[in-house]
Parts: structure tokens; C-alpha cells; sequence
């Protein structure tokens, strides 16, 4: 597994976790074992989205824009890595 | 894939209902020239295109577009809060509140439901890129022709901005559409499809 696919599957696990708590939580407001493990999950996004932007490339058009605009830099999510 | 925003992109603040506007408003989220069709159109083009310019401008104009469908849909909740009977069938509204009450359904102001048919995605990027163009061109005439039909500045407003963002469009796509032609093979002087064969 190279580098990017590595960044990559770490941000989607700590993406996923928390979308799943999410949903979760739309369903149980209340519930504080979800809360609790939602805020765990969001430390861990951030974690792995710091590390993405830095190894991989902008995450979101807010992350693009160093020297060039290098949001539109391939490879797009759909395209196999070579 | 997609995050959601708690955010409408300009602001929507109807102050007074009007049920006869929001029956004609509303094609412009399920329409033949709408945003739902603007958005599914662009999103889907995006895979075909060889040129990365042109894929980021459908990526994040089909993802405006999105926004949009928010913001006309936030519109006609608004056009149609607490109307009584009398003034939904005074306005015209019957025949749409009898199929969807007040709720909010992707459909032209003829009634058509939204259908895929009204666009293409053709596997040809400068066929897709072209159509692009007519389709920020029909859907600015389509705002056009709305505020001809409203006096209410709270509703103007927002259709103001949304008519502005088509013309913006169009250019970005015209940009696109120049920039992919300039990187043909130059004995391709038809344009044909440079993305197959």
C-alpha cells in the first residue's frame, strides 16, 4: 500500500465513524455514550484530514490553493491509482 | 463524496406568502431548465471529461447547483406557509396541493415530474461542455421570465442572485469548453470525441 492509499483509507475510517455516530445521534439526541464517542470521532477526522492535506492533496476547495491552484489536480476519487 | 452545509448560499426571507408564484417558481428545482436537472447533469458529465479544469468546473458548479435546489426550495416553503383553501384555489394551487399538500416536489410548472430526459450525458466532452452552455442560457431565461412575473422584492432577491449565477456559469463553461479544445490533438480539427479511441 503506497502512501496516498494509506492517507487515504485512515481519513475514510475516521470519516465513517463519525458519519455513522451521526446518524445515530439524529435518531438518539439524548443518548451520551453516542455524544461522548462522537467527539472522539471528530478528533480523529481532524487528525486524519491534517494528514491528508499534508501528504495527499486538498481535501475540499477550502484545503486547495498553495503556490497554484492545485485543487484541480488529478487524480479525481474515481480514477485508479496507477 | 458530499458534506452538508446548515447554510442556504444567499439568504431567502418571504415575509408574505403567495401560492400562485410558488406554482411557477418551482420549476426552477424540478423543471426542464431547473437545478435538480443542472446539478445531475454536471455531476454526471464529470467522468468523462480528460481535462482536469473541465472536471473540477463540473464538480463545483453540480455542487452550487445543489445549493441551489436548496435555496429554490426554501422559496416555495415560504410561498406557501399558513394559506387557507379559499387562497390556494384562488391562486391556482389546487391542482399541485391536491397531489403534494404544501410539500415540496420536484416538478415543472406544467406539472411534469423531473425526468433525466432533459439532459444528456454523452460520453463526448465538448458535446457535454456545449450543451452546458445552452443549459445556463435556458436557465437564465427561465429566471428571466420568472421576474417578469413577481413584484415582491423579498422573492426578487434571491432570483436575482440565482439568474446572476447561471451567467457565471456560463462563462466558467465557455473557459472550459476553450481550454479543452486547445489541448486537441490539431489534426482534430472537427473536434471530435477526444475522450474514446
Amino acid at each position: 500500500m503506497n502512501d496516498r492509499t494509506a492517507y487515504t483509507l485512515a481519513l475514510q475510517q475516521a470519516k465513517f465513524t463519525a458519519q455513522e455516530l451521526a446518524l445515530f445521534l439524529d435518531t438518539h439526541p439524548d443518548c451520551a455514550d453516542a455524544l461522548s464517542a462522537y467527539r472522539e470521532a471528530i478528533y480523529r477526522v481532524d487528525e486524519a484530514e491534517a494528514a491528508y492535506d499534508e501528504k495527499v492533496g486538498p481535501l475540499t476547495a477550502c484545503d486547495a490553493g498553495g503556490k497554484t491552484w492545485d485543487w484541480i489536480e488529478a487524480p479525481w476519487p474515481w480514477q485508479k491509482e496507477d | 463524496m458530499w458534506t452538508y452545509e446548515k447554510l442556504l448560499q444567499f439568504p431567502v426571507k418571504i415575509k408574505n406568502p403567495d401560492a400562485r408564484l410558488a406554482k411557477v417558481i418551482v420549476t426552477q428545482l424540478g423543471g426542464p431548465d431547473g437545478e435538480a436537472g443542472a446539478a445531475m447533469r454536471y455531476l454526471s458529465q464529470r467522468y468523462a471529461m480528460p481535462y482536469n479544469r473541465a472536471v473540477a468546473t463540473l464538480t463545483d458548479i453540480g455542487t452550487e447547483e445543489l445549493g441551489h435546489m436548496e435555496m429554490v426550495s426554501a422559496i416555495i416553503t415560504q410561498l406557501t406557509r399558513n394559506l387557507t383553501v379559499e387562497e390556494i384555489v384562488a391562486e391556482g394551487f389546487d391542482a399541485y396541493f391536491v397531489d403534494h399538500t404544501t410539500g415540496v416536489y420536484p416538478c415543472a410548472a406544467t406539472g411534469e415530474p423531473f425526468t433525466a430526459a432533459t439532459f444528456q450525458s454523452t460520453g463526448d466532452p465538448i458535446a457535454d461542455l456545449t450543451e452546458d452552455l445552452a443549459a445556463e442560457q435556458k436557465a437564465r431565461l427561465t429566471y428571466d421570465n420568472l421576474l417578469r412575473l413577481i413584484d415582491d422584492p423579498d422573492v426578487k432577491k434571491p432570483i436575482i442572485f440565482l439568474r446572476e449565477r447561471e451567467i457565471v456559469h456560463f462563462q466558467r463553461f465557455g473557459e472550459a469548453l476553450g481550454g479543452l479544445i486547445d489541448t486537441l490533438n490539431c489534426k482534430n480539427i472537427y473536434a471530435v470525441n477526444p475522450a474514446f479511441d
